[in-house]
């Protein structure tokens, strides 16, 4: 005796319900009753009257919420942002004590009036215009120990120095800077009749035990590639400069060089 | 020096990098509020008496996601599931300060929608969801929980036996029961 299979009036209403749902047609077995059949109208019915939000409502509360949602991402930057000026003051004045300290450095063996017609020479040569050379000026001390060679340098520090393989033809060492035991700041300089003096800076650095907490560079920044290794590229009108890391130390080059030049220095820096 | 200007630079990428990343976190909450806010608004109409008590829930909803934005994955079916339970919350929580307020006048509970020009399909919709709403707030608030789940997020059987911590046939059968006494109800008033 054949038994007709059971339905599970359930099972089948909820099938037929997401049909609805889903805007399609719900199609109810034959064996269903008219109650079910007249729920399943008014499951429709239902559906088409969904609530929906007014359209003001709507667009009002996204504009709202996109606000909120910009605001809070955007509150580091709108910090950022209206740090800016003091920051960019700081860091120009940052600069500006960089040179200063450097050209004390390259003039160190010169007098006071052969390391200002320096500055003015560097200054004009990097488009700063509006420098007087009649007032009267003198240079900071510097406080940073400075030594003639690597070697006497290597001694106030405890890593190996590096020095750079290959130099654009013309730069000579000027003399070696250590602020610290675990930073060093080789100075190099040429001059040339038809580009003036030109620098190049390298500092290295310890990265061991150094907690990183970074700022803003003026300029402009981008990462590169340095056979492989990431690298920092960053264009300023006053100083270009190119940053990259090896095992734990850091290096970065300062020059008015371009960046063809200063690569084939840091790459020439790196450690076989 | 080297290591401040260094700082200064990898500081400069991380911002750069961050503001892509809110970027994109902000077109993708676009997108997703685009989806999903009919969804919640017609849930809570089901919820609530009224249109205003519906829109200042669902702007509380999502001034709730917006709090918790920082736990936000860009995984949808996790921001549907985390949406979901946060309006839920929401009505209950409505619920809960509606019944600790229940002795203020109506007209101090209830404000109104709008002073603007309603869209006339939005008002007649209006009248017909107040009128299933009165019927529906008859049935037990388990089925008035599983026909919202059901129709204002459109969530299937095994989705609301998720959220609801059910059976998914129990889910099936409490709906059907609902729905049968739903429209009975209104068909009742009708005669």
């Amino acid at each position: 005796m054949r038994t007709r299979p059971t339905i599970d009036i359930d099972q089948e209403f909820s099938k037929n319900l997401d049909q609805i749902l889903q805007g399609e047609t719900a199609e109810a077995c034959n064996s269903v009753s008219e109650e079910y059949r007249a729920t399943l109208e008014f499951a429709e019915m239902l559906a088409r009257s969904k609530p929906f939000p007014r359209p003001a409502f709507r667009d009002g509360l996204k504009r709202k919420v996109m606000h909120r949602l910009g605001l809070s991402g955007e509150v580091r930057s709108q910090r950022s942002a209206q740090l800016y000026p003091r920051r960019r003051v700081m860091v120009m004045a940052a600069l500006l004590l960089f040179c200063l300290s450097g050209l004390t450095l390259l003039q160190a063996r010169g007098s006071l009036v052969a390391a200002w017609e320096g500055i003015v020479i560097y200054l004009e040569h990097i488009g700063v215009r509006e420098v007087k050379p009649e007032r009267r000026w003198e240079l900071p001390p510097s406080e940073v120990p400075t030594y003639a060679t690597v070697a006497e340098a290597q001694r106030h520090v405890d890593f190996p120095i590096r020095e750079p393989a290959y130099l654009p033809p013309g730069f000579r060492l000027e003399g070696v800077q250590v602020p610290d035991a675990s930073s060093v700041g080789l100075g190099y300089r040429r001059e040339t009749e038809d580009r003036g003096i030109e620098l190049l800076y390298l500092s290295q650095s310890s990265l061991a035990g150094k907690v990183a907490e970074y700022a803003d560079y003026p300029g402009e920044i981008q990462e590169i590639e340095l056979q492989g290794r990431r690298a920092v590229w960053g264009t300023d009108k006053q100083m270009n400069l190119l940053i990259w890391e090896d095992e734990d130390m850091v290096f970065v080059l300062h020059s008015t060089l371009p960046l063809t030049e200063m690569q084939n220095v840091a790459i020439s820096l790196f450690d076989e | 020096m080297a290591q401040f200007v260094r700082k200064r630079v990898l500081h400069r990428l991380e911002s750069g990098r961050e503001r892509e990343r809110e970027r994109e976190r902000t077109l993708a909450f676009e997108e997703l509020y685009e989806c999903y806010v009919s969804q919640v608004y017609a849930y809570v109409r089901y919820r609530v008496d009224s249109a205003a008590e519906a829109e200042d829930l669902t702007a509380a909803i999502f001034e709730r996601v917006l709090a918790k934005i920082e736990t936000f994955q860009s995984d949808e079916s996790r921001f549907a599931a985390w949406l979901w339970r946060i309006a839920r919350n929401a009505v209950i929580d409505h619920y809960r300060k509606q019944r600790l307020r229940r002795h203020l006048p109506l007209e101090e509970i209830a404000s109104p929608v709008s002073d603007e020009p309603l869209p006339e399909e939005w008002v007649l919709r209006e009248e017909r969801v107040q009128e299933i709403r009165a019927h529906l707030k008859t049935l037990p608030e388990r089925e008035q929980e599983i026909i919202a789940l059901k129709f204002g997020f459109g969530l299937t059987n095994r989705r609301i036996a998720k959220v609801l911590r059910m059976k998914e046939s129990t889910v099936g059968s409490a709906l059907h029961r609902a729905m049968i006494k739903l429209r009975r109800g209104m068909e009742e008033e009708k005669k």
